[in-house]
């Protein structure tokens, strides 16, 4: 099951794109995971700061986080915090996610962790917090109570923001972005014969058509990779009607369903495109970051990846043109997509920092409408906040066309779907005590795909059983540990996947 | 006066104690290093392999050899033992094999400067971090926009691009085939080290008395590199072990862990974020590394047992 296309896209152009990314990983072995702050948004209205450096004893503001394209945001409060108060000194470090993982743990470690960071990734809040990493904002910001009720009710939410009443970090933006788009290179179309831009491909006899129409013209038709290609199978499955999240749940039954019957009609749909050989060949080993720099040079003609894609290409390929449309659903029908949204891009006030004034100034604004407001249009709108007047506020002339169009598509298609986490308080003991389950998800796409799992169904339903297993197991370690958590609150009967699940919800249910 | 006595004179004892003190203070900077990076991480790991931890909390919980029982029933790390070991059994003597045919070549055969260019050209990778490699490697052998790709169906040796590290059924030979080429330099300086050992009086004996080359080489060459041979392997075999960097940086493991060897297996139990959720384990991972330095400690004595071999072998060869 690893057939791949001939080699005709092979140019000289592609080939010395790769030789120069030879010679760039040579040169700096570094890899970006992102978008750019040049090629993002404009600028916004000038920065305000509830700060005063008389009574502060702050000197310097360190900041650490991943980077990417909230970078332009950060970077730019950052900037304008040390420009009006020269007397602190300031620094952004947005420098991915390896060096976060690495520099904040030995800063922790020694005591000279940046004043404000983004927690390394495989380090749950609730282990900083008990491990005393992070201090809670309530005792340092400003306007506590102004800066917690500028969010919408369910934003900052109990075991992800909050623990034991204390608000230690905030989503700086919304995690209602589809992760899954179709790009369409309108080289390769034209190439095909397909007029540009691409009006319609709502089916998924559309979509398979139309990559190998681009495949058999000599560029191979989609491009994914083993980063992201079990979320391509789960997006598929939200448009053939699977109800399971970004972890698999179906939040109305509470268990895994990876085994769903839509599941896997949307796993066989792409082992089909697989084997028309209309997948770049290799797609297995591509990186990301790695795609999303090769694609606008004509490695594929279909890309099926998130936004973050865009800001690149508008900097790096100004020049290059490409139809945006939503995914495909089997029979070209309605669909929505379940979210969580439980916000992105979460930074953390180290516990130690002697400059916590400094760091809650700029929390504050950057939390606020103004802020936030802000970063939608400094980030062109490819960013946008959960708060919803700030998206709203933001002025049209400073947003990218595309960002606004996936915007558009991310409300057009995504729903919020019930979460734990909000209802229950307490769930962030039991995220503590959730154990990994070997082989994952995209282990077993990966598993499916190059053929050496030989039934999917049997794997995929023993991935659900071991899941749900390792569930019960946190549940009941949690409850021992003294949590008040139980099992049956993973159950949402009183969602409409068809509508956003709100406070109301939470509370209607509480009280059926 | 016999040396004995000499030992026992009150002088010459403060000069031995004063030596000793020497060597000590000299050792001293080592011995420190080597405790605090060597024996306390190890013996660390050791008690880490009987709790259960993620890495960053305090709370430990002692769990006793509950990650042994785990390990031996999990697929996944046998599957990547029994790659490792593939690493050793296939990848020791092709490394060890081809490294000392071309270090008799050049040692015997090509002389001078291009002996020299030759030594520095398989020399080469060795100097590069593996990590590096890795990483140049995907883009030279990607079957999408390589040069190897480009090479091989432009000039028809293949239809189709070859997925030397997406293809499960290619990715780990792959991989040792190039961790073979990287470190080869390496092996090919202990042949040729090895060789300068020969008495260059032998070949002239050998040769006044008619010895041909295979002669010279099976009769005098090959039994003095005998005892050599025993810690090359040792080294090669170690060294073979330890792929992480470049498999890392290559396929990561994949696809569905289809290359990925022992340290790679503890990388992703211990460190790696995943799709699978949870907590990393720290714990786990250490019983895994424990118990894969036993299975390399066992290789190791039967190493050492089979250079005691060939010693006493040459002992009685000499009497």
């Amino acid at each position: 099951m690893t057939a791949t296309a001939p080699l005709p896209a092979l140019r000289r152009r592609t080939l010395l794109g790769a030789t120069a990314l030879a010679v760039g990983g040579l040169a700096a072995c570094t890899v970006e995971t992102g978008g750019d702050e040049e090629a993002a948004g404009g600028e916004a209205a000038e920065m305000t700061f509830d700060f005063d450096p008389e009574a502060s004893e702050s000197t310097q503001l360190l900041w650490m986080d991943s980077g990417d394209l909230k970078s332009v945001f950060i970077g730019a409060v950052i900037d304008a915090f040390g420009e009006q108060y020269p007397e602190v000194s300031t620094q952004y470090d947005g420098s991915g996610w390896d060096q976060v993982n690495q520099v904040v743990p030995l800063g922790i470690r020694n005591g000279s962790a940046p004043d404000v960071f983004a927690l390394p990734q495989n380090v749950p809040a609730e282990t900083a917090i008990t491990e005393g990493w992070v201090q809670p904002l309530d005792d340092v910001l400003p306007d506590i109570d102004g800066f917690r009720a500028g969010f919408p009710e369910t934003a900052l939410i109990e075991g992800i923001h909050v623990f034991d009443g204390k608000t230690y970090s905030w989503p700086l933006n919304s995690t209602r972005r589809l992760d899954i788009t179709q790009y369409i290179s309108h080289a390769a179309a034209e190439a095909a014969g397909v007029s540009v831009p691409v009006e319609d491909v709502s089916t998924w006899d559309d979509l398979r058509s139309l990559a190998q129409e681009i495949t058999a013209a000599g560029t191979p038709g989609i491009l994914s990779t083993a980063d992201h290609l079990w979320l391509v199978v789960g997006n598929l499955a939200n448009t053939a009607g699977w109800l399971g999240n970004a972890d698999g749940m179906n939040m109305k039954t509470g268990a895994h369903e990876y085994s769903a019957p839509e599941y896997l009609e949307a796993l066989e749909f792409v082992l089909a495109m697989i084997e028309d050989g209309s997948f770049v060949p290799g797609y297995l080993t591509l990186k990301d970051a790695e795609a999303r720099a090769q694609f606008p040079t004509g490695l594929a003609g279909i890309s099926l990846n998130g936004p973050w894609d865009i800001a690149q290409w508008d900097q790096d390929y100004p020049d290059f043109e490409y139809t945006i449309l939503p995914l495909p659903s089997p029979d070209g029908g309605e669909y929505t997509v379940p979210y969580q949204e439980t916000g992105a891009n979460m930074t953390w006030l180290y516990a130690e920092s002697a400059n916590v004034d400094a760091a809650a100034a700029v929390i504050q604004y950057m939390g606020s409408a103004e802020g936030q407001q802000a970063m939608v249009e400094l980030s062109g709108g490819f960013l946008l906040s959960t708060i919803e007047e700030a998206n709203t506020a933001a002025d049209p002339s400073l947003l990218n066309d595309r960002a606004a169009l996936v915007g558009d598509l991310a409300r057009q298609y995504m729903r919020a779907c019930p979460q734990f986490e909000i209802r229950n308080p307490e769930a962030g003991k039991v995220t503590l005590e959730l154990q990994a389950s070997d082989p994952s998800i995209n282990a077993v796409i990966e598993g499916i795909v190059t053929g050496q799992i030989t039934d999917p169904e049997t794997a995929l339903a023993d991935l659900d059983a071991r899941l749900d297993e390792e569930m019960e197991k946190a549940f009941e370690a949690a409850s021992e540990k003294g949590a008040s958590v139980d099992i049956g609150e993973l159950q949402f009967p009183n969602w409409d996947p068809s509508a956003d699940y709100t406070a109301e919800d939470y509370a209607a249910l509480e009280q059926g | 006066m016999t040396s004995a006595a000499t030992a026992t004179r009150p002088g010459a004892r403060t000069r031995r104690r004063s030596e000793l003190l020497w060597i000590y203070l000299f050792l001293l900077p080592g011995m420190v290093l080597t405790a605090m990076f060597v024996f306390y991480p190890m013996f660390a790991s050791w008690y880490f392999s009987l709790t259960q931890w993620n890495g960053f909390s305090d709370a430990k919980s002692f769990v006793g050899l509950a990650n042994y029982r785990e390990l031996m029933q999990d697929p996944l790390f046998w599957n990547s033992f029994g790659r490792s070991m593939i690493f050793v059994l296939v990848g020791v003597p092709l490394r060890v094999g081809l490294a000392l045919v071309l270090a008799i070549v050049l040692n015997n055969v090509i002389r001078g400067r291009l002996s020299t260019f030759f030594r520095t050209v398989f020399f080469l990778p060795v100097m590069a971090a593996a990590s590096v490699i890795g990483v140049v490697l995907t883009f030279v052998l990607s079957p999408s926009n390589g040069p190897v790709a480009f090479f091989l169906t432009e000039t028809g040796l293949t239809d189709a691009p070859v997925e030397f590290l997406s293809d499960p059924r290619l990715a780990l030979w792959s991989a040792l085939l190039l961790h073979t080429w990287k470190n080869f330099g390496m092996t090919l300086i202990y042949w040729l080290a090895a060789l300068q050992t020969v008495p260059p009086e032998y070949y002239e004996a050998a040769e006044m008395d008619g010895a041909g080359a295979v002669q010279r080489l099976i009769r005098i060459t090959l039994p003095i590199l005998l005892p050599f041979a025993v810690i090359i392997i040792v080294l090669t075999a170690n060294e073979n072990l330890h792929a992480f960097a470049l498999i890392q940086a290559l396929t990561g493991g994949g696809p569905y862990y289809s290359s990925e060897v022992v340290e790679v297996y503890i990388f992703r139990t211990a460190f790696a974020p995943d799709s699978a959720g949870g907590v990393p384990r720290l714990g786990y991972a250490s019983a895994a590394g424990c118990f894969f330095g036993l299975a390399t400690l066992v290789i190791a004595l039967l190493q050492a047992w089979a250079l005691k071999l060939v010693a006493d072998q040459r002992a009685r060869l000499a009497k």
